[in-house]
């Protein structure tokens, strides 16, 4: 039972399509948290809901959702296809897309806590010394959220690590183009050599295990 | 005017009072204004209309002739618009940021160099060199109460106004501040305005009063004017005069009035009361009311009470000693001057009040 | 009224006997069988009362759950490797075991799609990509994998290769569009409206298909299940199977 390279092939494709989901939901999970925590408009309910669904749906129910708008003939997909020549079914675009959708809901919500629980007065103090939204924002809100948003990005960036049912639908289990961690374990599952999945499952519990702490560490409050 | 106030508005939050503050044209100099009432009455939500952080419900805002807030207009200047400075309650002071960086926040326009040296300027005047790169956090209430006055004032706004300036602070430093802040302020030569429910420091700080209750503005004018003639009873409550009894005129002759309170007749000014009023409330303060061992009679004060003492309780540098006279009454002396009377619980002594210091108001 | 009371209690009775006596019987079955077996289990149920128990997937996903310990009473594999895997662990009853079914690969693509006249087609630039079972381990792709080694054009073909959980996975993918083409059973393409049989890989020319079924070792109604195997002998299980387009293997074979 040797680890062999294609093996690190696959870790490291699932900790870059990590990084790159949870780069991808950064600027629009930050602005919608922003939005959700500091503003009221019609509609926001449902925006609120909509964000949380990945959270409580089955991840293949998102994963049939995303596999319906970009299938080559749902409405993103085939606009991507005909307009651009992006295929994204079947490639690690959609294991992105998969990994971004299902972990956005978490860092929005840590974020929302985090700027909610910023003393709005700061933001006040601020505009009257002049300051347009966008100033307070990134010279106010968001050195004074920071901890909370970046245990939210931690724990979305664990949550893509760990993704399955939803990137299985759209990405499918290509050898070295598509499979994360999580699907090699299922396949090799499935063909019956379980000592190899009880290596990657290890794997896995380690990454997980390191983002958790590293989550719980940043939204601890500073000792001062 | 170019440092005119004139503010005419309302602005009221669900489930409270209205807040109101109407005819305000103040400010026609550079002077400072207090806007003073009890907790709760509406001041806070008047400064914060004023800065811009709260829009009116109805009326206008208009400063030096530019308007800030209309509501029939459907007009509304937002506060980094209107270059005012704010020092709010509790400070405000950016925890993550520097005393410089503090200071500095509104210079945005500067070039670096400028701004060095203008923070620099600001805290050697307010006292507070080689504090730059301190964090709030490590400054003590006093120094961070002129951290949030040297940010307001550093890119010279227009108008400043001061939420509860002192109360944060212990009384020592409170009544040290106090003085240096109304001369920091007037070397400043912008306007202000002060929100405070501390009678001294309205007192001490202000030139011009707005008394605020329950949301209204009920008195305004030159500080002095208004603590000595409260134009109604709440007013005299808020302003914490003394004694406020209710009393009779029994005559009313050449500009003097003769009120009778509890059977005892006093001499006082009837001044502005409307002829023909006959039930008043009598208005004494406690520093209006001298005291000499009983039997004393060379004195000028009309109004000669024989007392006995009820209590005496010591007020910071001063000692207040109530008094029985029929009624009760309330004088406030120096340790000294109890001392030399000889002045315990029960001892019988006069009391002394001028004519011109007893404020009648019409019931 | 006592006569209907009397009758009624016996009706009961005898219901309940039946009811009590029925038994349910658990199949594990390749994904290809799906509409195949419904059927017969329908038929099966109402003449003996015996209660059908059916769990579709691929093949090797469900010798995997047998491992494991899955209740089932008989296995029905697509093909003749998991079928040995499960013998090598002695979880089949090796008499019980008997090859029954066979099958033709087909390429399927969308109703509207490229003709595909040989294999070598699939090479073509019009064809982006190709689902099949996973060749690692589901029937299907094993077997289509063994066909296009043979043809010399597994390693041309594989960039283009989608692996799918199963045979019904792999139909999927085509009809949605999503792949230009795909290998499943001529069985599969028959139930799609939404595909079309490109091209039909004769058994003289393809891999040697043979479906497997099994009882299960140990399993918890080894009579009703053998009852049930014998039944899939008799014609009118195997008129079901031919007419879904399986052909039937001699019991020498």
């Amino acid at each position: 039972m040797t680890w062999n390279p294609d093996d690190w092939q696959i870790v490291g494709f699932t900790v870059w399509m990590a990084v790159l989901g949870t780069l991808v939901i950064l600027p629009p999970g930050i602005a919608l948290a922003w939005l959700l925590a500091r503003r009221n408009w019609c509609g926001k309910t449902l925006v609120e809901t909509t964000v949380s669904l990945p959270l409580v749906m089955p991840p293949v129910v998102t994963g049939l959702v995303l596999l319906k708008l970009f299938g080559r003939r749902g409405p993103l997909g085939r606009w991507l296809w005909e307009s651009f020549g992006i295929e994204v079914v079947f490639t690690w675009k959609a294991v992105v897309i998969a990994l971004a959708v299902m972990s956005l809901p978490m860092l929005v919500r840590a974020a929302r806590s985090a700027i909610e629980d910023v003393n709005p007065l700061f933001e006040q103090q601020a505009r009257t010394l002049g300051a347009g939204e966008l100033r307070v924002f990134f010279t106010i809100t968001l050195p004074l959220a920071r901890r909370g948003v970046m245990a939210g990005v931690v724990l979305a960036f664990a949550r893509a690590l760990g993704e399955f049912g939803a990137t299985i639908m759209i990405a499918g289990n290509i050898p070295g183009k598509t499979t994360t961690l999580s699907v090699a374990i299922y396949n090799l599952v499935q063909l019956g050599q379980d000592d190899r999945a009880w290596m990657f499952a290890a794997v896995c519990v380690v990454l997980a295990f390191v983002s958790v702490a590293a989550s719980e560490r940043l939204s601890r409050p500073r000792k001062s | 005017m170019k440092h005119s106030l004139d503010a005419d508005f309302e602005k009221s939050y669900v489930g409270g009072p209205v807040i109101r503050m109407q005819n305000c044209a103040a400010l026609t100099g550079k002077g400072i204004t207090v806007l003073f009432g009890i907790s709760g009455s509406g001041k806070t939500t008047i400064l914060r209309c004023i800065a811009g952080l709260e829009r009116p419900d109805s009326g206008h805002i208009r400063f030096g002739g530019e308007v800030w807030s209309d509501a029939a207009r459907n007009v509304f200047l937002p506060a980094r618009l209107r270059s005012i400075g704010l020092v709010p309650q509790e400070y405000g002071l950016f925890p993550h940021l520097t005393v410089f960086g503090n200071v500095s926040y509104g210079l945005v326009k500067m070039i670096a160099a400028e701004r060095r040296q203008r923070v620099a300027e600001l805290l050697e005047w307010l006292g507070l060199e080689g504090f730059k790169n301190r964090f709030p956090c490590e400054l003590s209430g006093g120094q961070q109460q002129r951290v949030a006055l040297a940010r307001a004032l550093a890119s010279r706004p227009r108008l400043l106004l001061l939420d509860e300036p002192l109360s944060a602070l212990d009384n020592p430093t409170r009544v040290r501040l106090r003085r240096e802040l109304r001369g920091l302020l007037l070397t400043a030569r912008i306007p202000a305005i002060i929100v405070t429910h501390d009678r001294q420091e309205a007192a001490a700080l202000g030139d011009e009063i707005m008394v605020m209750h329950d949301g209204c503005m009920i008195q305004h004018g030159p500080v002095n004017e208004v603590f000595s003639k409260p134009v109604s009873h709440g007013v005299a409550d808020i302003l914490a005069v003394e004694t406020i009894l209710p009393g009779e005129i029994l005559a009313n002759n050449d500009g003097i009035a003769v009120v009778r309170v509890n059977g005892i007749s006093l001499q006082a000014l009837a001044g502005s009361l409307p002829p023909m009023t006959k039930d008043v409330f009598v208005c004494i303060r406690a520093e209006d009311v001298s005291l000499s061992s009983p039997g004393e009679n060379a004195a000028s004060p009309r109004n000669r009470l024989s007392a006995m003492v009820t209590g005496i309780v010591r007020e910071g540098p001063l000692v207040r000693i109530g008094l029985d006279c029929g009624f009760s009454l309330t004088a406030l002396l120096t340790p000294q001057a109890s001392e030399e009377l000889d002045l315990v619980d029960g001892c019988r002594v006069t009391a002394l009040i001028k004519a011109p210091r007893i404020h009648l108001i019409p019931r | 009224m006592k006569t209907f009371v009397r009758y009624a209690t016996i009706a009961l009775c005898l219901l309940a006997a039946r009811l009590l006596a029925a038994e349910e019987i658990t199949v594990f079955a390749a994904a290809s069988l799906t509409e195949a077996l419904t059927e017969i289990g329908k038929d099966y149920e109402k003449s003996t009362g015996d209660k059908m128990r059916f769990n579709f997937a691929a093949s090797n996903m469900l010798a995997r759950q047998i491992e494991a310990g899955a209740p089932a009473d008989v296995f029905f594999s697509a093909d003749e490797t998991q079928m040995d895997g499960l013998a090598a662990k002695g979880l089949i009853v090796k008499d019980s075991r008997k090859a029954v079914l066979g099958n033709t690969l087909v390429i399927v693509t969308a109703p509207d799609g490229p003709s595909i006249a040989k294999e070598e087609d699939l090479a073509r630039e019009f064809i982006r990509r190709i689902m099949l079972g996973d060749p690692k381990a589901v029937p299907v792709g094993v077997y289509a994998k063994q066909h296009l080694e043979a043809l010399g054009l597994w390693t041309t073909l594989q960039p283009k290769i989608i692996p799918a959980e199963s045979v019904r996975a792999a139909l999927a993918g085509v009809e949605s569009g999503n792949a230009e083409a795909g290998i499943v059973y001529k069985t599969d393409a028959a139930i799609s409206k939404k595909v079309k049989i490109a091209l039909e890989i004769p058994a003289s020319k393809g891999p040697v298909i043979r479906y497997p079924v099994a009882l299960v070792a140990g399993c918890g109604h080894a009579e009703a299940a053998k009852k049930f195997l014998a039944s899939l002998y008799r014609n009118e299980a195997r008129e079901v199977f031919l007419r879904r387009g399986f052909t039937l293997l001699t019991s020498k074979e």
